[in-house]
């Protein structure tokens, strides 16, 4: 699936500690980050979290206060953009409006003064590769927002960078468009093998696309995991709650039986933690579930299995989603809870007022570090 | 809906674009018209003069020819100040041209608010009347020992000119997205080669524009040329020196020309300005 594992050479990106300040403000703070030969990583966070100064380091636009920046290897801190195998697509794509659609693909290879004749085969060849085939003609402001994408990655694309860099890319596109452009994306970095790095505030699409996430704010680089390590073992509860919807339970620990805490068992409910070492009993700590890992049963039809976790509530709403519903459950032990079903008839028969069971397998419940939050 | 005769007989539909006629403010396009006149009396009277065969300048016109035109483009005098007209003219736009662009660019690189304080005083020299601006021109060419000359009238066009061209520039480069040069320099485009070939063909229009626009200004000039041009004399001047000794027939011919050049060049600044920006 990813190529993260291969092990010649340097990586294509090496951020050394790095540091940037715009007139005081801390934009980003000691960021040290490997991207391998391949990878298709991104950065995700808030606007305003440093991923774009973080691009813009990469791409030369900026320089760090502190800090170095390797491409394969060498030092391009002080590198000027134009010295650099980077390549970026903007986020308002930045077509040269006179040019047609060729030239503005064209205008990398024609300053590295590649023949004519290869630059055209190499510009027609660099259009069909990215689904625009045939509009070379065409002035580049004479296009919709989907075909400048597109020209915008060819002509970031033909000069075959080292790496590419995504700056929110699609984020000016309508919701089925980029759907459509993440995948497309996905397969034409697959088939180059190019590097990108991606910047996106859009969780969904991180996880889509990315072989590695790297989660930003505030300036600081929180963690660097797979999409599913990110989703299933978030490193705090900033990464956990931006990564999707997060339901937040704080319970008291009543019982220690073999690295398992059992917060509390009876007929009604039963609450299972895994307990790494250390804890006591009569500690109070803080679960995290995803809305989809909670299942809900009608009280009815409660068989008690006993491997889970299950507490007793009542529907308060039923969000109708589409494929999915959600419920939002009151429950006395579980406080408000959200949990996300696929839509189907089991689904429709549960009405707000409904007396649920909500269940879960206790390994997909993780543990928040600190002081409970208010107003979850 | 629009043209009575074309519509579809429905009925009564006549008798709609009908109350539609009556409704038409008939004062109100009147008054337009009456000004339109008194605007464009003046000129239409040269121009229509400029073609009458006799010297007399009163209806009812003898009869239509050329023979005041082909009287002015044998007058070597008038022949001379044309020609100093047009050179003044194009060296104004030259100056104007390079230094507003090259002020404009320079302003970018200072402070907003610094900059806002010198838009607002390179604006204040076009509220100097000119006569005022003309005597401290002549009077500081006097003081230098810069002799009154075709030149010394020409600089002086750039000086006044110069203010239009900076500021047309200068709000065409506001517009201009200076992202696009990062994404040149990206593609490994030098600063230089950036400029040359991102900025400068987008904003050429409205410095061509600007440039024009100082051309107009150069030729239309009287006073500046009055007091430093010497005997260098300029077009306007020129017909100046025959309005003194009586109104002349060749006058609406110069007119003409100097009108059919004004209008055109202005015309042409108007587009590259605006509509030539799209």
């Amino acid at each position: 699936m990813s190529s993260v594992s291969r092990e010649t050479g340097p990586p294509a990106i090496r951020l050394d500690r790095v540091t940037k300040r715009f007139g005081g403000v801390l934009a980003v703070d000691n960021v040290s980050l490997e991207i391998e030969e391949g990878e298709f990583f991104s950065l995700l966070g808030p606007s305003g979290c440093g991923k774009t100064t973080t691009l813009r380091m990469l791409a030369g636009f900026e320089t760090p206060d502190e800090g170095s920046v390797y491409l394969r290897g060498k030092d391009v801190t002080l590198v000027q953009p134009n010295k650099r195998a980077t390549n970026m697509v903007f986020q308002n794509y930045e077509l040269f409006p006179h040019m047609t659609v060729s030239n503005n693909v064209a205008y990398g290879l024609k300053l590295k003064k590649v023949p004519k004749r290869e630059i055209t085969r190499r510009v027609d060849e660099m259009l069909e590769v990215v689904g625009v085939g045939g509009l070379g003609k065409r002035a580049a402001d004479q296009l919709s927002g989907g075909q400048q994408q597109r020209v915008a990655l060819a002509r970031a694309l033909i000069n075959r960078p080292a790496v590419l860099l995504l700056d929110e890319p699609l984020s000016a596109l309508d919701v089925k468009l980029r759907k459509r452009m993440q995948l497309e994306l996905k397969s034409i970095q697959e088939t180059l093998g190019t590097t990108f790095v991606y910047v996106t505030h859009d969780q969904e699409e991180a996880l889509l696309m990315s072989d590695r996430v790297g989660i930003m704010n505030q300036g600081v680089l929180l963690q660097v995991a797979t999409p599913r390590t990110i989703y299933e073992q978030p490193a705090d509860d900033f990464v956990a709650d931006f990564v999707g919807t997060l339901n937040e339970i704080t319970i008291r620990i009543e019982n220690l039986d073999a690295g398992r805490g059992l917060v509390t068992s009876g007929d009604r409910e039963r609450i299972w933690i895994d307990a790494p070492g250390g804890m006591s009993i009569g500690q109070t700590v803080r679960l995290a579930v995803r809305p989809e890992a909670l299942k809900i049963t009608h009280q009815d039809r409660w068989d008690g299995a006993t491997d889970l976790s299950y507490a007793r509530g009542t529907v308060s709403d039923v969000i109708y989603l589409g494929p999915f519903t959600q419920f939002l459950i009151e429950s006395e032990r579980l406080g408000r809870v959200v949990s996300q079903q696929v839509s189907d008839a089991g689904a429709a028969a549960i009405q707000p007022g409904t007396q649920v069971v909500v269940s879960w397998r206790p390994d997909a419940a993780f543990m928040l570090a600190g002081p409970a939050s208010e107003g979850r | 809906m629009t043209a009575v005769t074309g519509s579809p007989p429905s009925p009564g539909g006549w008798r709609r674009g009908l109350a539609k006629l009556r409704r038409r403010p008939i004062a109100s396009s009147g008054f337009v018209g009456v000004v339109l006149i008194y605007l464009f009396a003046p000129l239409i009277v040269m121009v229509a003069f400029s073609f009458n065969s006799s010297p007399r300048l009163s209806f009812p016109f003898s009869g239509l020819s050329l023979r005041w035109y082909e009287e002015i483009f044998t007058d070597t005098l008038v022949l001379r100040a044309f020609r100093r007209s047009v050179q003044a003219a194009v060296v104004t736009a030259g100056i104007t041209g390079v230094l507003g662009l090259l002020a404009a660019l320079g302003i970018l690189k200072i402070a907003k608010r610094a900059r806002g304080f010198i838009l607002a005083i390179s604006a204040a020299p076009l509220a100097v009347p000119g006569l005022l601006f003309s005597i401290g021109l002549a009077i500081m060419y006097r003081q230098i020992g810069f002799e009154r000359s075709i030149w010394a009238a020409t600089l002086g066009h750039a000086l006044i000119a110069l203010p239009f061209v900076f500021l047309v520039v200068g709000a065409s480069l506001e517009r201009f997205r200076f992202t696009l040069l990062e994404a040149a320099r990206d593609l490994g485009a030098s600063r230089w080669h950036a400029f040359r070939t991102i900025t400068l063909p987008l904003i050429l229009p409205a410095v061509m524009g600007a440039m024009l626009l100082a051309a107009a200004i150069s030729i239309d000039d009287f006073v500046i040329a009055f007091f430093t041009a010497g005997q260098d004399k300029t077009l306007p001047l020129i017909m100046y020196g025959r309005v003194l000794k009586g109104i002349d027939p060749t006058l609406n011919a110069i007119g003409t020309v100097m009108l059919l050049l004004t209008t055109s060049l202005a015309f042409m600044a108007a587009r590259r300005t605006t509509i030539g920006e799209r």
